[in-house]
């Protein structure tokens, strides 16, 4: 009986998962009939690489979300990242090991700040980290005076631009964190826990999980993902700028939704963000190849999100009632009312 | 009360320090019209959280309603047929995150992240990122977004009162004696503090909603209207990040990311503080980029002595 509930559980989600692959390879299919270079390796490339920071971003978001939180101050952090590294190795000559080192701790620093504020405060998570992405923004504005930052050594700039086997070192990363967490998320105990919360903290806290440790390990894992793409990002395009990685966000979060999360928590996996972010690369390489206006892709973006919030809900309706139905067909085949059999199992 | 000593404090502090600039009609005029835009959309993002809702798509619907105007006046339509397009479009905008959030329950703020990014986008394609100016539209509409009401001359200067501030401050005065006097109005309050509770009592929940989120597109409207009449050009770039300082303005005025609570005079003291902060910090720190940072900060302490309020509150 069991097996069954769980069958019509996952059927939702693989659906989409499935229904997500269709639609990604009929764009691409499209997109190379029309104009022929789209499966070559090297547009292969720039649309793996385009999206690849928000990629990184939307894997710490997946745990995020899941814990039934939001983070939005990643898109902050990105560029702090950037900028910290930049002036730990420019201006002040540190090398890249401690350079890297010291910005990574700031930035899960940044994570603790936000989880303990939300612990502390009991806020909804979207407030906290909208308030510290404001706080960090025009931190890393006033900091660089809007001005860029540049001329990292070549050492450094290996971290973006180098190759690991023909792969660009991103990739590589983005692909380590995504098995390493996915296969985290999916089979170790402690990450478990994180659709217990997201499902129902009150629940989760009752039953002794300790809600605000997790949740704690969790910001700190989204933000330290962000500050790790910010300083590959900032060795990829050689300088560092507070305005990058600006509504980065959005399509962190776009990408977790379309991957099939729900956005209100309790379940979602890597493996779906990871179609998302590569449905959002494709839909905007086919933007760009195609020769329409880019100004439309902030549109699109907006839109897609919509829609995927939509689709989410509507899964979870039908989650929902696959429940409801499979208790009802338990009940009927234990044939009768729950009151009949409590009144069974009294006697 | 608190929030009006606050005030006089920063007030006072600025004005020692800087008694020649700070205390100068001119700057006084520039703090108070800049504050009429963030004044209207902080009302609006009131009555949303009143609702228990957030709107962050205010800021993307100003520039939005703003280009759609600017380019209507300079296709040469006339100027009311214009602000009447821009009203319809705030009104779908409003009604359509109204409609996503209480009708299919979705969650508020990512419902409207997704129209920020929509709304901001569809401006951007419509003006390729350029100002839209309108040089022929009707001297009347040009003319009284800078207009000013003498109300003391001297010899050297004339004191005058702006009109846009004086439109806004008048519609969120008569606004705000509706919300607390009113009873469609007062409804508000309680589908914000217990949605369960009104709808048992017979309440429709879902309409009063869609309709908060319609009156909070309203006044983005009439912002967007105050500022391009006196701007004299639609940009897509206005209101970038307002939607926060709006946010922020209200809770430091008293209203709650919980729901039931937020007052129009409360609202109004927020707006100031906010708009005194970012003066004084130009005129004694001369660096305008920290400004943004503060934003930030003041929303985060407004949310803990919201979160501190409402413990208190729950301990009673």
């Amino acid at each position: 009986m069991l097996t069954t509930l769980k069958k019509k559980l996952k059927t939702g989600s693989v659906l989409q998962a499935v229904g997500l692959t269709v639609i990604i390879l009929l764009i691409g299919i499209t997109m190379q009939v029309m104009n022929g270079n789209f499966l070559s390796a090297a547009n292969m490339e720039v649309m793996a690489m385009n999206l690849i920071f928000e990629g990184i971003m939307a894997i710490g978001m997946t745990f995020v979300i899941i814990g039934g939180g939001i983070d939005l101050s990643v898109s902050a952090v990105f560029p702090f990242a950037e900028i910290i590294v930049a002036k730990l190795m420019i201006e002040a000559g540190l090398p890249i090991f401690p350079a890297v080192l010291i910005t990574l701790a700031l930035c899960l620093g940044i994570g603790l700040i936000n989880a303990t504020l939300i612990n502390v405060l009991r806020v909804h998570p979207m407030v906290i980290t909208m308030g510290m992405m404001l706080t960090l923004r025009g931190i890393n504005l006033a900091i660089t005076n809007g001005k860029s930052i540049a001329g990292f050594s070549d050492d450094f700039l290996f971290l973006g631009q180098g190759t690991f086997f023909g792969i660009n070192l991103p990739i590589v990363f983005f692909l380590f964190a995504a098995i390493t967490l996915g296969y985290l998320l999916k089979n170790h105990p402690y990450f478990r826990q994180l659709y217990f919360i997201g499902g129902g903290e009150r629940a989760a806290r009752l039953s002794g999980v300790k809600v605000e440790q997790v949740k704690t390990v969790v910001y700190m894992l989204s933000a330290l993902l962000a500050g790790i793409a910010g300083i590959m990002a900032a060795a990829q395009y050689g300088a560092a700028h507070w305005s990058h990685g600006n509504l980065s966000e959005l399509k962190a979060i776009a990408a977790v939704a379309i991957g099939g999360a729900d956005v209100n928590g309790g379940s979602g996996n890597v493996f779906g963000t990871v179609l998302g972010i590569a449905f959002l690369a494709v839909v905007h390489n086919a933007f760009v190849s195609s020769g329409i206006n880019t100004f439309w892709y902030d549109a699109v973006n907006g839109l897609m999100l919509l829609i995927a919030i939509l689709f989410s809900k509507y899964i979870e309706r039908k989650n929902a009632r696959a429940v409801l139905s499979a208790k009802q067909m338990k009940l009927d085949e234990s044939g009768g009312y729950p009151k009949a059999n409590m009144a069974e199992q009294r006697a | 009360m608190v929030l009006v000593l606050i005030n006089v404090i920063i007030f006072a502090i600025i004005g020692i320090a800087r008694p020649t600039a700070f205390l100068n009609w001119l700057n006084i005029k520039a703090i108070l019209s800049l504050m009429s835009y963030d004044l209207l959309l902080a009302v609006g993002i009131t009555v949303v959280l009143i609702l228990r809702g957030i709107d962050l798509s205010i800021g993307s619907v100003l520039a939005l309603t703003s280009v759609i105007m600017a380019l209507m006046m300079r296709a040469d339509m006339p100027v009311l047929p214009s602000l009447f397009a821009g009203l319809v479009l705030a009104v779908v905008c409003g009604l359509l995150n109204g409609v996503l959030i209480a009708k299919l329950q979705l969650l508020p703020f990512l419902v409207t992240l997704g129209m920020m990014s929509l709304a901001r986008g569809i401006a951007t394609v419509m003006t390729s990122g350029q100002y839209i100016s309108f040089p022929n539209t009707a001297e009347w509409f040009i003319a009284f977004g800078r207009a000013e009401i003498p109300f003391w001359k001297t010899e050297t200067m004339t004191y005058g009162f702006p009109v846009p501030l004086l439109i806004a401050l008048v519609v969120v005065a008569v606004f705000g004696y509706f919300l607390t006097n009113w009873k469609p109005m007062r409804q508000m309050f309680f589908v914000g503090q217990n949605a369960e509770a009104a709808k048992l009592a017979g309440l429709s929940v879902v309409r009063i909603t869609i309709i908060g989120y319609v009156i909070c597109a309203l006044f983005v409207w009439l912002a967007s209207v105050l500022m391009i009449s006196s701007n004299r050009i639609g940009y897509a770039n206005y209101g970038i990040a307002s939607e926060m300082r709006a946010i922020a303005a209200a809770v430091v005025g008293g209203a709650s990311f919980f729901g039931g609570s937020g007052s129009i005079p409360g609202t109004f003291l927020g707006v100031l503080m906010l708009a005194l902060i970012g003066n004084g910090f130009i005129l004694l720190a001369g660096d305008p980029n920290w400004q943004q940072a503060t934003t930030g900060l003041v929303l985060i302490l407004a949310v803990a002595v919201d979160a501190i309020r409402t413990f208190r509150e729950r301990k009673n």
